[in-house]
C-alpha cells in the first residue's frame, strides 16, 4: 500500500469534512464536500478498488453535489439569510459525541488482534489470506460479484430508485 | 496501483512510521471522518448542510467497508459499498425533496422552524 495515498486522501478527505460542517455558506458546504470527497476517491484507489473510486467521483462529486447546488439555487435563500440560520449550536455536545465515537473505536482497534497482528499490512493479510496477491476491486471483479452473487440485491436497488425519483416528485409538485 | 518510491521514507525513524500503512490507520481515519460528520449533524440548523454531513459519515463507513475487504480479500465489502452508494443517492434525492416542500410550508430550510411534532 503506498504510503503517500494514505496521507493524501486522508488529509483531503478529513480536512474537506471539516471545513464542509463549519462553512456558514451553504454553497461553500458543497464545495469542501467535493473536496472531500476527491480525497475518499484518492483512499479507495490506494486500495486498489478501483470500481468503487471511480464511481466515488462520477456519482457523488458529480451527480449528487449537482443535484445539492441546484437545490440550493432553488431555494433562493439571501445571503443574510443563509448566515442568521447557521449559527451554530450545540457545539459541546456535538464535539463530545465525536470525541466518544473516536474514543470507543481507537479501544476497539488498539485492543484487538487488528492491533497485535500488525495492524494488518501486506505482508499479513498474505500470510492470514495466504494468496499471493491482494484483491483488486476492478470493474469485472466488481461487476462478477455483482450480477451472480448478488442479483436480487441488486434488482431491489433498482426498485428503491425508481421509488425514490417518484416520490420525490410527489413530495415536491404542487399539483399532481 | 499508483506507484511511488517511498524508499526515502526508511532513511529516518520518524519518516518510516509514516510508511506502512495498516488496516488499522484506514479503520481510525473512517471513524475521524464519521466523527466530523456527527459533529455537523448536532451542530448545523441548515437542513442542507445536516444532509451533506449525513453524506460524509456514510462515507466514513465506506472506507471501514473497502479497508476490511482488502483485509480479509473478499469482495463482499466493496459490492456493500456499491449498495450504500445507491441508497445515499435515493436518500439525497428524497431529503432533497422535503427540503424543497420545508421551504415552501416555513419558508426557510432552518430545521429549529419544523417543531410541528414536538408534544
Amino acid at each position: 500500500m503506498d504510503p503517500w495515498t494514505f496521507w493524501l486522501g486522508g488529509a483531503l478527505a478529513l480536512g474537506g469534512g471539516l471545513l464542509t460542517v463549519t462553512r456558514r455558506n451553504a454553497v461553500a458546504s458543497v464545495m469542501w464536500l467535493i473536496v472531500a470527497f476527491v480525497g475518499m476517491s484518492t483512499l479507495f484507489l490506494g486500495m486498489d478498488a478501483g470500481f468503487i473510486g471511480v464511481i466515488q467521483v462520477l456519482v457523488y462529486a458529480g451527480a449528487i453535489m449537482v443535484l445539492f447546488l441546484f437545490v440550493i439555487m432553488l431555494l433562493n435563500l439571501t445571503p443574510s439569510g443563509l448566515l442568521r440560520i447557521d449559527r451554530p449550536r450545540w457545539t459541546t455536545l456535538g464535539l463530545a459525541s465525536a470525541a466518544a465515537f473516536v474514543a470507543l473505536i481507537l479501544a476497539i482497534v488498539t485492543g484487538g488482534e487488528l492491533w497485535t497482528a500488525g495492524g494488518g499490512d501486506e505482508e499479513a493479510i498474505l500470510q492470514a489470506t495466504g494468496r499471493d496477491t491482494l484483491i483488486e476491486g476492478g470493474v469485472l471483479d466488481v461487476a462478477d460479484q455483482l450480477f451472480n452473487a448478488h442479483v436480487l440485491p441488486f434488482e431491489v436497488a433498482s426498485v428503491l430508485l425508481l421509488v425514490a425519483v417518484v416520490g420525490a416528485v410527489a413530495l415536491t409538485k404542487r399539483k399532481l | 496501483m499508483i506507484a511511488m518510491d517511498t524508499t526515502f521514507l526508511a532513511s529516518s525513524p520518524a519518516l518510516a512510521a509514516l510508511g506502512e500503512i495498516t488496516t488499522a490507520h484506514y479503520v481510525v481515519l473512517s471513524s475521524l471522518i464519521f466523527a466530523v460528520g456527527l459533529f455537523g449533524v448536532v451542530t448545523r440548523k441548515n437542513a442542507v448542510v445536516i444532509l451533506m454531513s449525513l453524506e460524509l459519515m456514510l462515507n466514513g463507513a465506506n472506507l471501514a467497508f473497502v479497508a476490511f475487504s482488502r483485509q480479509h480479500a473478499n469482495l463482499q465489502g466493496q459490492v456493500f459499498v456499491f449498495f450504500v452508494i445507491a441508497v445515499a443517492a435515493a436518500e439525497a434525492a428524497v431529503a432533497l425533496a422535503i427540503i424543497i416542500a420545508l421551504n415552501r410550508v416555513k419558508g426557510g430550510v432552518s430545521l429549529d422552524d419544523a417543531t410541528e411534532l414536538k408534544g
